[in-house]
């Protein structure tokens, strides 16, 4: 049955092929060079953030006491809750490669690596073959920067973001699927690829909790069709897993996090460890049924974030920011967009397009994505997930202009006003990327300023000569630093990008 | 027609979207890049706005938190005005900056303390009035009679 579908897959796109050929490849490039463009405007952005100070500085701490990336590993399995082995390693890694010196190189370099990649990779997953397919790239490219959830890519804690890093996995593991036309290859290549979809899958879940993702999009994509990783492949990540879920539960009963692991958003209010233990602690599946909705809301509606109400509550407060509704108001828009698409393929009875297809991938990652969000509710836990928003913003604006030019001069004209709105409302979005980064990086640098009171104060402060050394060096980096004062920008800015 | 306005209706946000960056690019290449241009401030005025990292590094380049230097006009106040480092902590209510001008240099003698605190005890700085009293020389005694804000 699966192959059948791989090869109704592969007329489908011989038949769209014929309809609008584009033999010169000049859509792909278009896109390609708006890919590049804003691609380097963030790892620009990234270039000018320092390294970060508060969660990162422990971490990059204890990679320099740490004699080898094996022992950071080794330390890191056993710990309760969570099993991160490769996250930590990775740290030590970074650092290893920074000899002494370059720290801001290396750290701030590999993020802005991981951006540029996670940009290409979505584009080189997208079928673009037409004009028509490049303007619903071009959108997609604006969902995908413009989504509240690619924050979390640019300004987490930590000295590498492996939400990001797992992002890009999952990519990997997608592009894998469409790999030869999305047909499983015969030979040592078909194996090659199943092998890099089991690596894949390794690495990622020793990062990061999310890492199984890699699963349900291989797994997903094998089912509607998209058999570039082979039921061989398939089944080789299946034991994979199996065998991670055997390590963690059973070899090493390394558990869950526990329903105190953090503070948490709940409907209108931030909930403290404590109170969570005393509203959920005798019924924790409702306070687990609350993050999983929430984070699937989150995607869909821009609203809640980190599981708080933020829009509500300061529309309910009087103070609401343009930036608001923005968000709020071009998020529903494009969800409903999505339903109506939808919708609309159904009654229609066709069959899945090359772009259908990945809509239905990133409503399956919505899912589990939001499952795994189940402990704490997260905007970066979720990003993997508003990746794949935008791929279902690429069907959906590939179904409305298929819609338009179907029809006559009235609704094509009715259907370009809308698109212009939509395309425009998600633009600014994108654009205010670079704000939040300017935003960041003065807090991240103010950090660095107060670093030395706040950690003595606290007792933090080390005494041994080298850890002084190391925090001295990236405190110097990060205070020479050029970082403007977003009090000194014009205040539409805050207003419409918020912080 | 219809085909090719839908299309660049759909197209043209993004097409202006990085059309913009494009150019954003080009100018960081000069180092004008529009979104990060660092405007030049005083220590008095990197205090005034929250910027505790601009006000270490102009310490270390030598200025003096103890000088009076004209903080522009909306900046802090409506008009300009001219406060040493420390006035302008006080005046904008940023503890962490008061912290950080004092963690950075030789702390105030008594008199100099004494005119601070009760700068911040008439400015109702609760949070600051704490940072100043961790910094309290032995001396110094609080006596607020003769002191007034140097600020409208």
């Amino acid at each position: 049955m699966g192959q059948e579908e791989s090869r109704a897959g592969a007329r489908e796109t011989e038949e769209e092929v014929r309809l609008k050929p584009d033999t010169t490849g000049r859509s792909r490039a278009a896109v390609l060079a708006l890919a590049a463009v804003l691609a380097a405007a963030i790892a620009y952005d990234l270039w000018r953030m320092p390294v970060q100070a508060s969660d990162a500085l422990t971490e990059v701490l204890d990679a320099q006491a740490s004699p080898s990336i094996a022992t950071s590993f080794g330390h890191a399995i056993g710990t309760t809750s969570y099993l991160r082995p490769l996250r930590i390693a990775q740290i030590k890694a970074l650092f290893d490669l920074a000899q002494g010196r370059n720290y801001r190189l290396v750290y701030r370099g590999f993020h802005a690596l991981l951006i540029v990649l996670l940009i290409w990779l979505f584009v080189r997953a997208l079928p673009i073959e037409s004009p028509l397919d490049a303007a619903a790239a071009a959108v997609a490219l604006t969902v995908l920067i413009g989504l509240h959830t690619f924050l979390g890519f640019l300004r987490e804690a930590f000295p590498i973001n492996h939400f990001l890093e797992i992002a890009v996995l999952v990519l990997v593991a997608l592009n894998l699927t469409l790999s030869n036309g999305g047909l499983p290859r015969a030979g040592s290549r078909g194996w090659i690829i199943d092998l890099l979809a089991g690596l894949t899958f390794v690495f990622a879940a020793l990062t990061l909790e999310s890492g199984v993702l890699i699963w349900v999009v291989i797994a997903a994509a094998w089912f509607l069709g998209l058999r570039g990783v082979s039921a061989r492949g398939l089944g080789f990540v299946t034991a994979l897993m199996a065998g991670y879920f055997v390590l963690r539960f059973w070899y090493l009963e390394t558990g869950l996090p526990s329903l105190t692991e953090r503070t948490s958003g709940f409907l209108l209010e931030r909930l403290e460890p404590s109170e969570i233990q005393q509203r959920f602690g005798d019924r924790p599946l409702v306070f687990y049924a609350y993050n999983i909705v929430a984070s699937f809301l989150s995607v869909l509606f821009s609203e809640p974030r980190d599981g708080l109400f933020v829009a509500t509550r300061a529309w309910r407060g009087g103070d609401v920011h343009p930036q608001a509704y923005l968000t709020v108001l071009s998020s529903t828009a494009m969800t409903l967009t999505m339903a109506w698409a939808a919708l609309r393929w159904w009654r229609g009875g066709s069959t899945l397009g090359r772009s259908g297809r990945r809509a239905v991938i990133a409503v399956v990652i919505l899912a589990a994505n939001a499952a795994l969000s189940f402990s704490y509710t997260k905007d970066d836990i979720i990003a993997v997930a508003g990746v794949f928003y935008a791929f279902a913003a690429f069907a959906t604006i590939r179904a409305v202009l298929e819609y338009a030019q179907a029809g006559g001069a009235v609704r094509g004209l009715v259907v370009s006003v809308i698109l212009l709105a939509l395309g425009s409302a998600w633009a600014m979005r994108g654009s205010g990327v670079h704000h939040v980064m300017n935003e960041h990086a003065f807090r991240t640098r103010n950090d660095w300023a107060e670093l030395p009171i706040r950690w003595q104060q606290e007792g933090r402060w080390p005494k041994e000569p080298q850890p002084l050394a190391l925090i001295e060096r990236l405190r110097d980096q990060a205070l020479q630093a050029e970082v403007p004062n977003p009090q000194l920008l014009p205040e539409w800015r805050s207003q419409w990008y918020g912080d | 027609m219809v085909r090719r306005l839908t299309i660049a209706a759909a197209a043209l946000p993004a097409a202006v979207l990085g059309v913009l960056t494009a150019g954003m690019l080009l100018r960081a290449v000069v180092g004008t890049h529009p979104l990060w241009r660092v405007e030049p401030v005083n220590l008095s005025e990197a205090a005034a706005l929250r910027d505790p990292a601009t006000v270490v590094q102009l310490i270390r380049r030598g200025e003096d938190p103890y000088q009076r230097r004209e903080v522009r006009a909306d900046l802090l106040f409506n008009d300009r005005a001219e406060l040493t480092a420390f006035e302008a902590a006080i005046a904008s209510g940023r503890a962490e900056v008061m912290e950080t001008i004092l963690w950075s240099v030789p702390p105030p003698g008594p008199a100099e303390w004494n005119r601070l605190r009760c700068l911040s005890k008439l400015q109702e700085t609760d949070d600051i009035d704490e940072v100043l009293d961790r910094y309290k020389p032995e001396s110094a005694t609080l006596e607020c009679s003769s002191v007034t804000r140097p600020w409208k």
